[in-house]
């Protein structure tokens, strides 16, 4: 595990990229702090540390995306400053973001051609077919069948988007790529996709910056990996024999404990049944859903993603409405029916998608947190603004949301601290019954660590669990049992023991 | 951030200061006589009461520019009813505005058709209705009626207003609901916002509100008329953004625009009639003023990636 950094310098003159003493500032975070780095040719660096640690600014800036606040960048010994994202893919470098990039209402082909319209002019007139031919020809020769150059890209998956991205970012056949955690977006089929050409473009002596919180997907695809906390680089090691747990440790800078799963192997719960979902359809999404929660319970559902578990999430909490079916808060007999009411009788939802639908951006942590609570701290109609302070500043503080203050917009946090506070909105409202969709998508270790045990921690309370999940070691490390979806329907159901493997689930939902 | 932040909370009432220095200025003072200042407040009460509903809406990041007309189509059904009984007049305009507000409110939350098209629609049929109602002139109310126009009444009106507004608007779950909208409506349906239910309502305030400045109008001119409220929706929307009020609503929308903004179009109006600026360049001189606030105020807050 020695630090490689130095050794570099001698071996190479020059390297593909240099990066020196970058600095860069947002409001009052300070996101990098004197950073140096180097990408040698032909090199696949992985790039890892937790949520917050200034991977994504380091990525956006090499990218052109964003600008330093100072400090300079070389590629092949020759001053490099993008001005702009297509001014770097000029520089052959280009970048899949984390966020969804491309286009609605535009078609696959006009995103992947975005800003490179003036290929296909013809008398003054786009020329759409030919643009669709050669579309069709990049997303071929990228192994991307399934997906037509002329289709309107919002109606694609998100995964599909994600290659189109990616597709985008190859066909400037790049000398540096970057790939900020988009696998965990992609399936068995795109992740292969993506390291099949990753690869390729090593034997081309390109090289790739790879950024995940997946570390073993790290471990095995990467040279060298660097690992950054607090917007500083901690270390840059070479992988050869490297372990997960000793990347981990690296990265949170501290021994870790020895597992943040629950450490009982039986599933343990009251008798007492909390919420009884019967023949539940949602016709063209899951079929004849039946099932009881109890006290105490987490009840993981897992599948594929498009098996109907997280349209069956939304139901549950009267998001959407099912064709066929009741859901029924047995302790006060009542049937839910929309949103409302699932929030009145004590249903709390986590949706797996936490910039548009689980937070206000635009909006103090404070008012994030207690609005759905205001009916309970309501008298007589008033809302007292010490009484909101309260709310806001006790969920902050039991879920150490790292912030400046209850003030601060959510905008500014990091995507683990955002997921608390999502979390935390459910937390002070007291809800019995919280329904979770992929609560730990695109977080890092720690705040995993803290969810996971937040959940155990809610679980002795008495409250109630539906962690819909697509990561098959989360759902066997925390759930109680484990319903398996396919096509829509209930295909098995597990109850939590020490020898059940991914194997033995997967092969119920494929 | 934080520091521009604080500046822009004091950029309305600095302008409002401003605007009365200037024109103090500009007319050598006849702008702050006792009965020039009469006159401002009889022109504020009704752009003051009418701002009040649209921040209601707003907040939610919609428009409401149906107000002009409505304005005329409430004051021309108060002044029909009262030929007939006079105390018919008052609860006919409320329930223009009522109806009003409904319909919008009902458009924009069920079928999910862009406010400013709906309202603007509804701001042409009104004018329609108007110019019919009036018989494309106007219609007197009874003469015992213009007493009504006194400041025993107005003044106190207008602060029940106030208040009582102020308080849905900051400190109970409507107000902030409607601004959760604003910040994000999807977040805000999933955190339990009754989504069109509060739509329905912030178009029900604007439209009851409007309704009630219909009446005042009708009550301090003597008549309704086909051209009553022309152009009043825009006066309230730049009101509004001089106030300081965001298009996009959410968070940062605050209550006191309405009143800032409210003050300072009335000033302004009031102001360029005492320096003798022509009625047509007043409009150009509001529209270069409103591209201005929406200018400074607008926010160009990009998303920046921290990770």
């Amino acid at each position: 595990m020695a630090s490689t950094n130095g050794v570099m310098l001698q071996e190479e003159d020059v390297s593909l990229l240099r990066v020196d003493n970058i600095n860069k500032t947002f409001v009052t975070t300070r996101a990098l702090r004197d950073v140096k780095f180097e990408v040698e040719e032909g090199e696949i660096r992985g790039l890892v540390g937790e949520n917050g640690s200034g991977k994504s600014t380091l990525a956006s800036i090499i990218s052109g995306i964003i600008y330093p606040d100072n400090g300079e960048m070389l590629k092949h010994g020759k001053s490099y400053e993008p001005g702009s994202l297509l001014d770097a893919n000029r520089s052959k470098i280009s970048i899949v973001v984390q966020e969804m990039a491309t286009i609605d209402g535009l078609t696959v082909a006009a995103n992947l051609f975005l800003g490179e319209e003036k290929l296909f002019k013809k008398f003054g007139f786009l020329n759409t077919s030919g643009m669709n031919k050669s579309s069709m020809k990049v997303l071929q020769r990228f192994g991307i069948e399934n997906i037509k150059p002329d289709a309107d890209i919002s109606f694609l998956s998100f995964e599909d988007r994600k290659l189109v991205e990616f597709a985008k970012a190859l066909y400037v056949e790049p000398d540096l790529l970057i790939v900020d955690e988009t696998t965990a977006a992609l399936s068995q089929h795109g992740r292969e996709i993506l390291f099949r050409e990753i690869e390729r473009l090593k034997s081309k002596n390109r090289s790739v910056i790879f950024i995940s919180h997946d570390l073993g997907e790290v471990i095995e695809h990467c040279d060298h990996i660097t690992i950054m906390k607090d917007g500083e680089i901690v270390d840059t090691v070479t992988t050869g024999s490297l372990k997960e747990r000793a990347l981990k440790e690296l990265m949170v800078g501290r021994e870790l404990q020895q597992s943040y799963y629950r450490e009982d192997t039986e599933a343990f719960y009251s008798d007492d049944v909390v919420l009884g979902v019967s023949d539940l359809t949602l016709e063209g999404s899951y079929y004849n859903i039946s099932f009881e929660l109890h006290r105490g319970e987490v009840l993981g559902i897992g599948g594929l993603t498009n098996c109907g578990m997280h349209l069956l999430g939304k139901t549950l909490f009267g998001l959407e409405s099912a064709s066929s079916g009741t859901i029924e808060v047995v302790k006060r007999k009542k049937v839910i029916t929309n949103y409302v009411e699932a929030i009145a009788n004590g249903i709390g939802y986590l949706p797996k998608n936490r910039d548009q639908e689980g937070l206000m951006l635009l909006s103090s942590i404070k008012d994030n947190i207690c609005l759905p609570s205001l009916s309970k701290i309501q008298r007589n109609t008033f809302i007292s603004p010490r009484k909101e302070r309260e709310l806001a500043e006790s969920g902050t503080r039991q879920l150490n949301i790292k912030m400046s203050s209850i003030n601060q917009f959510c905008l500014y946090l990091s995507g683990g601290n955002k997921q608390k506070v999502t979390l935390s909105k459910w937390l002070v409202r007291d809800s019995d019954i919280l329904i979770l969709d992929c609560p730990t998508r695109g977080i890092d270790v720690a705040v995993k660590a803290s969810i996971y045990s937040l959940m155990q921690e809610l679980k002795v309370k008495g409250k109630s669990i539906i962690m819909i999940s697509e990561e098959l070691q989360e759902l066997i490390g925390v759930s109680d049992r484990i319903i398996v979806l396919k096509d829509g329907r209930i295909k098995r159901i597990f109850s939590r023991r020490k020898d059940l493997t991914e194997e033995e689930i997967i092969h119920y939902m494929i | 951030m934080r520091k521009m932040r604080g500046i822009k909370k004091i950029i309305p009432y600095l302008g409002l200061i401003m605007i009365i220095i200037l024109f103090s200025a500009l007319t050598q003072g006849s702008l702050i006589t006792f009965r020039n200042l009469k006159l401002i407040f009889n022109q504020a009460v009704v752009l003051i009461i009418a701002c009040i509903g649209v921040t209601f809406v707003m907040s939610q990041g919609s428009l409401d520019l149906s107000q002009g007309s409505l304005l005329g189509i409430s004051g021309a059904m108060a002044a029909t009813f009262a030929a007939l009984n006079t105390t018919l007049s008052l609860p006919m305009a409320l329930l223009t505005g009522i109806a009003v507000g409904l319909i919008n409110g009902s458009l924009l939350a069920f079928f999910k058709i862009p406010s400013f098209i709906i309202t603007l629609c509804v701001l042409f049929i009104l004018r329609g209705l108007t110019v019919i109602a009036t018989h494309s002139g106007s219609i007197p109310i009874p003469f015992e009626m213009l007493e009504l126009d006194s400041y025993q009444i107005k003044v106190p009106l207008l602060v029940t207003i106030i208040v009582i507004a102020c308080y849905f608007f900051n400190y109970t779950k409507i107000g902030k609901s409607m601004r959760a909208i604003g910040s994000g409506e999807v977040s805000a349906r999933y955190s339990g916002v009754p989504v069109e239910r509060m739509k329905i309502l912030a178009y029900l305030v604007s439209g009851v509100l409007c309704g009630l400045c219909g009446w005042l109008n009708v009550v301090r001119t003597g008549a309704a008329d086909s051209k009553t409220g022309l152009l009043f929706e825009l006066d309230i929307l730049t009101a509004l953004v001089l106030g300081g009020m965001p298009l996009t609503g959410g968070s940062s929308a605050k209550f006191h625009s309405a009143i800032i903004g409210g003050l300072m179009l009335a000033i302004l109006s009031n102001g360029m009639v005492l320096v003798g600026i022509k009625a047509e360049l007043q409009q150009a001189v509001k529209g270069v003023i409103f591209l201005l606030a929406v200018y400074l105020s607008f926010e160009r807050e990009s998303v920046v990636l921290i990770k």
